[in-house]
């Protein structure tokens, strides 16, 4: 008998951070969560599963469109013909969207109740599926305590969106401990909520399947469900099914030994060609990051805009719609120690350190009060999303000021070369 | 750092030459180098030694690119040395002196972590940045921080840089632009693709609404749809009963009809055109038959009166045939035999005629006396033939003979004569019987001749190497003779014999038993004195002992080689005499003695002619007597055949032909005569024949034509037997016409019956008994038949109205109705029904317009905006973070400008014033920094000695060249003070000075040495000669530079060393 186990679908949350330039393949990632979540079911049909596990946040919480559970709806209509049941609770988004409380869902879903932990048991499959819905977007109890004990002579799953004790960019919701889980004498935990998939356990599995379809640079990776194989009501394998249809990638590219920016175009490349490879034919929506000391620094930040339309066009050349370079950030240096221009006695030493001063100002001295005006003008969406400009936040000001120190040194350090 | 050694290994002109820099302490290097002589690429030897190479170096064109080596020598304040080469490449450039890698960062280190640029701003100073730097100060309008900064900095452009990046940053975004600048642009795509999302999105009641009207909507359909079905229902009936009510009428008037009738016979449908068939055909026959009888009637007539001569008839066709033919033959006959007979007594009358030609006395009718036949004639003629040709032969043949025999006795003439007259007789003897003469052929003469020819030839040789021989022998002789005469030669032969006396005696003496004596004594004693003179002698005169024996073993080679000449000379002669009798026995047969083989040989080969000739005659000879026994042969034959001709023997072939051509005609003409006899004979026997034939047939068959001619009773009787038989045929035909008739008339009378069967059924199947009655019957039958069909029609579209229910309802339905009243109905019907179409059209384009709405609701359309307006914020994010930046740097920049010219300001001013009177020579006094007019930013002024206040932009170019240089060597200072030294790198700075400003900035520039290396590059002497005169030895030190060449010299007062200038 074998059950899918999938969480954090995010249905219709657009992919983001990927600006349309000439070349790009803009098409890739119309639809990529619905096509995934079409993945997903199929993987159902194919696999001839007793049992498809959500683990919430279907939509996006603050999501109004009612067509995307319209879809979701239309979709899981084709397990019925099957007889693949549906067994799903409520992620914080989901119990925040307007969509979840009109849709009416068919037979063979059942969405576990939000007022407390309840069992579904499906005795012909030998499986008892435990949990709760989500009641708010915040749910900050640990809901796990509550949940019922296992059926005996069943293949016990307990369904539950939660970060656990704390996961790296997700915010805390029914926080609970491993050892309360373990506790529970169940034979598989379906987490939700991270999107990172991870086995947090094995004995008893605990796992995280991670999201449907990335996002966003920083949900790099293949992305998909978990199919459980059972046996004799054990568990027998846990694997990861890749379901997206668009890929994330970063390619971090060390151009120390870049002699000019030419030789940077080329070790991008490079590196972009081994993501291309492990998309695995999917679409790439790669961040390029160019890294280290190297002597092309003065030339490409002499013309940054320049060398990154270069590596955008090489990579549309080489890989055309397989390839979206999301961004080409320049993370390199000058090919010296920085202590060294810094402690140079003359007018690059001196706006070295004015720099590295100008970052500790406070109040009235503080020099990005020069942007204060255009942060009122800047819409709310700047603030979210990968990369957001947080003008107020002292890590984004720091960050500016590497920017503004790895542009303008090379720019004074040639200031007086004929030009 | 210093740079100790600059090292041109392959670069731009130059091919291992080496600049040693820095050797004095202090002093300014001060390169040399006419125009052309590679002092600019000494100088960007420097910047390529420390830096690298640039991709598009200029100076590859002596070495190829990858050829182009520098090498130097760098020293660090600790003292420590670098010494590496430098090649043009794109990666690990750097080697040490063999060739093995050499560490960049070693470099780095040495050069603190300066770029090349920076190395070229700070350090390196030509006249163009010289300029270029005052340029920037004039377009900064003598902002002093940005002056001072770009001195500090070494930079020429940092207005440009702050202005760069103020203009990208303006670009992006400006507080109050009114233009929409990219972030505005971005901020305003975002609001509207956020919007788009917003419409995109479908609420969830908003949704449900359109399901909920669909639902309405589809009830009202249903309930619609239920009443125009009644309607139609209804309508239907009723257009079906208002549709039969005329077809109820009809039926049952016809109902009505039918039942008047009562009983009727009802006939078949054809019943009146079978009755009218019948009878026709009844009629027909009847009329046929009748025909028919009349016609074998006359047929019958006819044949009776036909008659047939049956005697006729029983003749034989080829009987009548023969009397017809010869009947046709018979007329022309009776024509020709006149003529025939007549020809035929003209021929007799030829004949008569013919015999007297070689019989005249014969009678014409006798036999003729001679009958010759044709191959007898032939022979004869061919007798005449041959004549001329056996007797021409002969004639040719003896005339052929005579010519050999008169060329046979010219050959013999001259044989005989060309030996000689003494052998002529001999030869002419010989010939007479020549076939039998034995005579060498004339290769064997050939070859004789060649023989004894080479015989003759060695023996001449031979002759001529005696002679050489004797004239070598006489001359060794005559040498030998005046050795000798030159004194006696002692010998060895000599010596020899004396030794063998003085032995000889000695061995007397010796073995004497008395004592000798005196004479014997003096004898021996002679004898030993000779000795010992000869062999003194030989000792002595060995030469001329050796010449002579030389001569003497020549002289005696000589003779032996002579003695072997005459041996070789005797068997040649023995071979020339054998030769020679061998040619003469030759000719033994011949009976003479032959000349020699070549005189020989001309005869020899005219003797071969003469046989040829003597085989011509013999041949002819023979031939001759082949054509006598002819000749015989022929006069034989012509004998016997002219006697049979009956001429005598002797006649000529002439006479004999004509008597055969006579011969000839007459029995052609007897042969004529007789061939005509036979003709008329059996013309004659024809006639009678057919006379007897006509005679006897008609005697037997037709005596009354006995009166006719014979050819016209056969004529007639041919007629008469031709009439019988054609009326024979006639009979025959008529009879077998009467046969066909009478039974062509036994059918018809069967037929007849048949008719009359035919109609009697008919009146049986009507039961009536005539055929009056019958045709009534048919009436009354056919109207009975229509009435009932039209009733099966009615009732047929009546059924069809009936749609399930019985024909009787319809009936009685129809019958029951009021027709105004249902018309009325109907109509109402009618617009109702159009009322409820239309209501439900409408209902089913709402319907459409809804499902429209629901499926576009359904279709992801707002997640489609949603990723556009990611697109448009990554955007905005890109343009804000580039602006962020942009912006923070230049108002950095800015503020840094500023801060460092109030920091540096003072020293920097005061040092740069202290400058500018020993530069200026003491035009300037010092400089000044004061605000402008616009009190924004301080501006910097020249302070003239009387005071007066220069701003930047109203100095001379010289003066703000000075100006310039003082701000830099200032600055220069600055940066020695804190930063471990640089070399200083100056190219010709100080072209646009005069002498006394060029002396001035030396001077400086000497001091400049004291703190850090100073190389100045220049191609002007003068510039040379003032560094002399100014720093001396000790503080120049002077590099002097050809193509690709240097020399280093101390510079000297007034004496320079320049080696190697050109010029």
């Amino acid at each position: 008998m074998k059950l899918v186990h999938a969480a954090d679908l995010h249905l219709d949350s657009p992919l983001t951070g990927l600006e349309a330039y000439e070349g790009a393949p803009v098409e890739a990632i119309r639809s990529a969560t619905r096509r995934a979540f079409q993945n997903l079911v199929s993987l159902c049909l194919e696999e001839e599963v007793a049992l498809l596990l959500l683990a919430g946040d279907i939509y996006d919480g603050n999501w109004k469109d009612y067509s995307t559970g319209l879809f979701f709806a239309a979709e899981l209509s084709r397990l019925a013909t099957a007889g693949i049941d549906v067994v799903m609770v409520r992620g914080n988004h989901d119990a925040a969207s307007n969509i979840t409380r009109h849709l009416s869902l068919p037979k063979h879903v059942i969405e576990l109740s939000t007022t407390r932990a309840e069992t579904r048991v499906f005795e012909d499959r030998g499986v008892a599926v435990h949990g709760q819905s989500f009641r708010d977007r915040s749910v900050q109890v640990d809901l796990a305590a509550n949940y019922p004990a296992p059926v005996p002579g069943l293949f016990n799953v307990g369904l539950l969106h939660t970060s656990l004790t704390g996961r790296e960019g997700h915010h805390d919701y029914a926080p609970c401990s491993l050892e309360t889980l373990r506790a529970r004498g169940y034979d598989y935990w379906a987490l939700g909520h991270v999107h990172r998939r991870e086995i947090v356990s094995e004995a008893p599995y605990i796992v995280y399947p991670g999201n449907l379809q990335g996002r966003h640079h920083q949900e790099t990776g293949p992305k998909g469900a978990t199919v459980i194989t059972v046996s004799d009501g054990r568990v027998a394998s846990v694997e990861a099914r890749v379901l997206d249809v668009f890929r994330f990638g970063s390619a971090d590219v060390d151009v120390t030994d870049a002699a000019s920016p030419d030789d940077v175009v080329d070790l991008a490349r490079a590196a972009l060609d081994r993501e291309v490879a492990e998309a695995e034919g999917r679409p790439l929506g790669a961040r390029v990051i160019l890294r280290g000391a190297t002597r092309a620094h003065a030339a490409l930040f002499a013309e940054p805009e320049r060398w990154e339309n270069q590596i955008r066009l090489e990579a549309t050349a080489e890989h055309g719609a397989e390839l979206w370079i999301e961004r080409v950030r320049f993370a390199t240096s000058l090919p010296l120690a920085a202590g060294d221009l810094e402690a140079r006695d003359d007018a690059v030493g001196q706006v070295i350190r004015a720099i590295r001063a100008s970052r500790n100002e406070t109040g009235d001295e503080r020099l990005v009060r020069i942007f204060d005006e255009l942060k009122k003008k800047l819409p709310l969406e700047v603030r979210d999303g990968p990369d957001p400009i947080l003008l107020d936040d002292p890590r984004f000001i720091e960050a500016l000021f590497d920017d503004v120190e790895r542009m303008l040194v090379p720019g004074l350090a040639s200031a007086g070369a004929d030009e | 750092m210093r740079l100790r050694v600059l090292d041109l290994l392959a670069f731009g002109p130059f091919t291992g030459t080496r600049l040693e820099l820095g050797q004095v302490p202090g002093a300014v290097d001060i390169v040399y180098g006419p125009n052309e002589a590679g002092k600019s690429t000494a100088l960007r030897a420097v910047s390529g030694l420390l830096f690298g190479i640039p991709e598009k170096t200029v100076d590859a064109h002596t070495h190829a690119r990858g050829d182009l080596r520098i090498g130097g020598v760098i020293e660090r304040p600790s003292g420590e040395r670098l010494e590496f080469v430098r090649r043009k490449a794109r990666k690990e450039t750097l080697s040490d002196r063999s060739g093995k890698p050499f560490d960049d960062a070693l470099l780095f280190e040495a050069l603190r972590g300066i770029s090349a640029e920076f190395f070229s701003a700070m350090f390196g100073l030509d006249h163009e940045r010289l300029r270029s730097g005052a340029e920037a100060m004039l377009e900064g309008k003598g902002n002093v921080g940005e002056s001072l900064f770009a001195a500090g900095a070494g930079a020429t452009t940092i207005h440009r840089l702050r202005e760069r990046l103020s203009r990208e940053a303006e670009m992006l975004y400006t507080p109050r632009g009114r233009d929409k600048r990219l972030v505005v642009r971005a901020i305003a795509d975002v609001r509207e693709a956020r919007e788009r999302v917003s419409n995109a999105s479908v609420s969830a009641s908003a949704y449900l609404e359109q399901v909920r009207e669909r639902e309405r909507v589809l009830g009202d359909q249903a309930a619609l749809r239920a009443r125009h079905a009644a309607y139609v229902k209804e309508q239907s009936k009723l257009q079906r009963v208002l549709q039969a009510k005329p077809d109820v009428s009809r039926r049952a008037d016809i109902l009505g009809k039918l039942a008047a009738h009562g009983d009727v016979v009802i006939l078949p449908e054809d019943a009146t055109s079978r009755r009218v068939a019948a009878v026709r055909k009844r009629h027909d026959v009847t009329r046929n038959r009748e025909r028919l009888a009349e016609d074998m009637e006359r047929l019958v007539a006819a044949r009776r009166e036909l008659t047939v001569k049956e005697s006729l008839i029983a003749i034989d066709d080829a009987v009548v045939k023969d009397l017809d033919d010869r009947r046709s033959r018979f007329g022309p006959a009776q024509v020709d035999l006149p003529k025939r007979r007549a020809e035929y007594d003209a021929l007799e009358a030829q004949l008569r005629i013919a015999r007297r030609a070689f019989d005249p006395g014969g009678d014409a009718r006798k036999p003729t006396p001679v009958r010759l036949g044709p191959s007898q004639m032939a022979k004869v003629r061919r007798l005449v033939t041959d004549h001329a040709e056996v007797h021409g032969e002969l004639g040719r043949l003896r005339r052929d003979l005579a010519r050999e025999d008169a060329k046979r006795a010219q050959l013999a003439a001259r044989l005989a004569t060309s030996v000689g007259a003494d052998r002529a007789a001999a030869v002419r003897v010989a010939l007479e019987r020549a076939a039998e003469l034995v005579v060498p052929s004339p290769e064997t003469v050939v070859r004789r001749g060649s023989e004894q020819q080479k015989l003759a030839q060695q023996t001449d040789v031979l002759a001529e190497a005696k002679a050489r021989l004797e004239e070598k022998r006489r001359d060794a002789r005559q040498k030998i003779d005046a050795l000798e005469r030159a004194g006696a030669i002692p010998t060895e032969d000599e010596l020899g014999a004396l030794r063998n006396q003085r032995d000889a005696l000695w061995g007397t003496l010796r073995t004497a038993t008395v004592p000798f004596d005196a004479a014997t004594s003096k004898a021996f004693e002679d004898l030993v004195a000779a000795a010992d003179d000869v062999s003194d002698r030989l000792r002595r005169e060995a030469d001329r002992v050796a010449r002579l024996s030389a001569l003497l073993s020549e002289e005696r080679a000589h003779e032996e080689r002579l003695a072997a000449l005459g041996v070789e000379a005797e068997s040649l002669a023995e071979r020339a005499r054998r030769s020679d009798a061998e040619w003469v026995a030759l000719f033994d047969g011949a009976g003479f003695r032959p000349l020699s083989p070549e005189e020989m040989r001309p005869w020899v080969a005219r003797f071969g002619e003469l046989l040829d000739v003597d085989a011509t005659r013999a041949r002819l000879a023979e031939e001759i007597r082949g054509a006598e026994a002819r000749r015989a042969e022929w006069q034989r034959n012509w004998s016997e055949s002219i006697e049979s001709l009956g001429v005598s023997g002797g006649a000529s072939p002439d006479e004999a032909m004509v008597v055969l051509d006579g011969l000839s005609e007459y029995a052609r003409l007897v042969e004529q005569s007789e061939s005509l006899q036979r003709r008329i004979d059996a013309m004659r026997r024809d006639s009678d024949e057919f006379v007897n034939v006509v005679a006897g047939l008609v005697g037997a068959h037709l005596p009354e034509l006995g009166a006719f001619a014979p050819a016209e009773a056969a004529s007639r009787f041919v007629q008469a037997r031709d009439a019988a038989v054609g009326a024979e045929k006639e009979r025959t035909r008529l009879g077998r016409e009467i046969d066909e008739r009478r039974a062509r008339l036994a059918k018809l009378e069967i037929a007849e019956a048949d008719a009359d069967d035919d109609v009697a059924a008919l009146l049986r199947a009507a039961r009536v008994n005539d055929l009056d009655e019958l045709e009534a019957v048919e009436r009354k039958s056919v109207l009975e038949r229509e009435l009932r069909t039209e009733l099966g029609r009615v009732e047929a579209r009546l059924l069809e109205l009936c749609e399930g229910a019985s024909l009787d309802d319809l009936v009685g339905d129809a019958a029951a109705i009021d027709l105004d009243v249902e018309r009325n109905r109907l109509d109402e019907l009618r617009t109702a029904i159009d009322e409820l179409t239309e209501e439900l059209q409408r209902g089913a384009a709402r319907l459409a317009t809804i499902e429209a709405g629901v499926s576009r609701l359904e279709r992801p359309e707002a997640a489609d905006a949603a990723n556009d307006l990611s697109a448009c914020v990554a955007r905005l994010k890109r343009h804000t973070r580039d602006y962020l930046r942009l912006k923070l740097a230049s108002a950095l920049l800015d503020r840094e400008v500023e801060r460092y010219r109030q920091e540096n300001q003072g020293p920097l001013v005061s040092r740069a014033g202290e400058l500018l009177p020993t530069l200026t020579l003491g035009r300037y006094a010092g400089l000044t920094v004061d605000f402008g007019s616009d009190d924004d930013e301080a501006a910097l002024y020249a302070v003239r000695q009387d005071g007066a206040r220069v701003p930047v932009e109203g100095l001379s170019d010289g003066a703000r060249d000075q100006l310039y240089l003082a701000l830099r060597l200032a600055s220069i200072e600055r940066y020695l003070l804190r930063n471990e030294p640089m070399p200083v790198v100056l190219d010709d700075i100080l072209v646009h000075s005069d002498e006394d400003r060029t002396r001035a900035a030396l001077g400086v520039l000497g001091e400049l040495a004291t703190k850090t290396q100073v190389l100045l590059f220049t191609h002007h002497a003068h510039v040379v000669e003032a560094a002399r005169a100014v720093l001396g030895p000790a503080g120049a030190v002077e590099h002097v530079l050809s193509r690709g060449e240097i020399q280093r010299d101390v510079v000297r007062p007034r004496e320079p060393r320049r080696n190697g200038l050109d010029g």
